[in-house]
């Protein structure tokens, strides 16, 4: 029994560690590498849609809504699609079965709010949000695509067609 | 409600209330603000955490209180295991009806200024249990909600972004002489529960005015019922 034996214990722990790296990622100035199919907020690309609703279809929540209306040509106008993101699990089964990757996952993780109706995220909101994600990454889509820089909404852009 | 008064020898005269009574202009020149500043900023740098993880957010929650992202940054990495030494509950996980009443109670056990964040889908609405029958459908229906953070479970940064934003919303009701702009549950549960069900008698029992479906009055911090000496052997 020696008196001051446990804190030079712990003195030298620290003087080990002191040299090594931090491990702390100092989060809102910086912030970790996620996986590609990490469980983050869902991206949908408006020009990507064909308005199928497998996605819809193919939710567990239930939670997405897709409203449609058939063009001339045969093709589908997306007159509303709202995903709740209350109830959403970010399980990324509407991810897999999109066949045409309209819907990815890769979105932020921080859309924290204080009223909770405000996740509840419609059309307008959606294809905002999928604006401000292609402006941040380059015109580059989740999976690695390219993007197209528009400026004419895409939906009536098919329309000319 | 009877609004304060001072007795001045038979005629009553009524106390101005800091908050309400005060003009607009004159309110931000108070001192009572610059007060109120200090007290936030002081309010909102060392926030408590109470131990209130329910299912598998509660391991992202640890997660958040560990070096990688060191909850202690922001001043709120002593988690607390009683409710009367914390001021935030982080409600981490689903909130079954069964666990309801205890969630009411533990908010209601907390001292004053206390504030809540709902923390994944679970507890904001109800998450993929939303239709279930065992699920309470978000925890705003028991306590009043600060915060809500969505994701399934979020990661620790998600989690991090809601206490900053719960940082913001502290000096904002600072800013605003303690106005608290959250919305108080109603403590009406006859839409999602059936008369006579034991649980909904219980946690009407946890809503003002605080009475027992056998009319008694319980104590508004612990539930418990007066002159029962019963009352912890019995359950």
């Amino acid at each position: 029994m020696v008196f001051g034996k446990g804190i030079a214990k712990g003195l030298m722990t620290v003087v080990k560690h002191v040299r090594k790296p931090v491990v702390t990622v100092q989060f809102p100035e910086e912030e970790r590498n996620i996986p590609p199919r990490a469980r983050t907020n869902l991206v949908w690309f408006v020009e990507r849609c064909t308005g199928c609703s497998t996605c819809a279809q193919s939710c567990p929540d239930g939670c997405i809504l897709v409203d449609t209306e058939p063009r001339e040509d045969g093709s589908f106008l997306v007159n509303r699609y709202e995903i709740d993101f209350r109830l959403c699990m970010y399980c990324g089964l509407c991810t897999e079965a999109c066949p045409y990757e309209a819907i990815q996952v890769g979105g932020s993780y921080t859309n924290v709010v204080t009223n909770p109706n405000n996740l509840y995220q419609d059309k307008d909101d959606l294809i905002e949000l999928a604006n401000e994600y292609l402006e941040q990454h380059n015109w580059v889509y989740p999976n690695g695509q390219q993007a197209v820089q528009q400026s004419v909404h895409p939906n009536e852009r098919r329309q000319h067609h | 409600m009877v609004s304060p008064t001072i007795d001045t020898g038979g005629a009553r005269i009524p106390l101005l209330d800091p908050v309400t009574d005060v003009e607009e202009e004159l309110r931000s020149q108070l001192l009572v603000s610059t007060v109120d500043k200090v007290f936030g900023w002081a309010r909102r740098s060392s926030l408590w955490p109470a131990m209130f993880g329910l299912a598998c957010c509660a391991i992202e929650m640890i997660a958040t209180a560990n070096a990688r992202y060191d909850l202690a940054r922001f001043g709120a990495e002593v988690f607390r295991a009683s409710p009367r030494q914390a001021d935030l509950m982080i409600v981490a996980g689903t909130v079954t009806w069964k666990m309801a009443p205890p969630v009411r109670r533990i908010y209601l056990q907390m001292a004053d200024p206390k504030w809540v964040i709902s923390m994944g889908s679970c507890s904001n609405i109800g998450g993929p249990f939303a239709h279930g029958y065992s699920t309470l459908p978000g925890v705003n229906n028991v306590v009043p909600v600060d915060v809500y953070v969505p994701g399934c479970p979020p990661r620790p940064e998600s989690l991090l972004a809601g206490l900053m934003l719960l940082q913001q919303v502290i000096d904002d009701e600072h800013a605003h002489n303690g106005r608290k702009r959250r919305p108080e549950p109603t403590g009406d549960f006859s839409r999602m529960l059936p008369e006579g069900d034991p649980i909904r008698a219980e946690l009407e029992s946890l809503f003002p005015p605080y009475l027992t479906s056998s009319g008694q009055a319980r104590d508004r911090f612990t539930g418990a019922l007066p002159h029962d000496e019963n009352f912890y052997t019995s359950r």
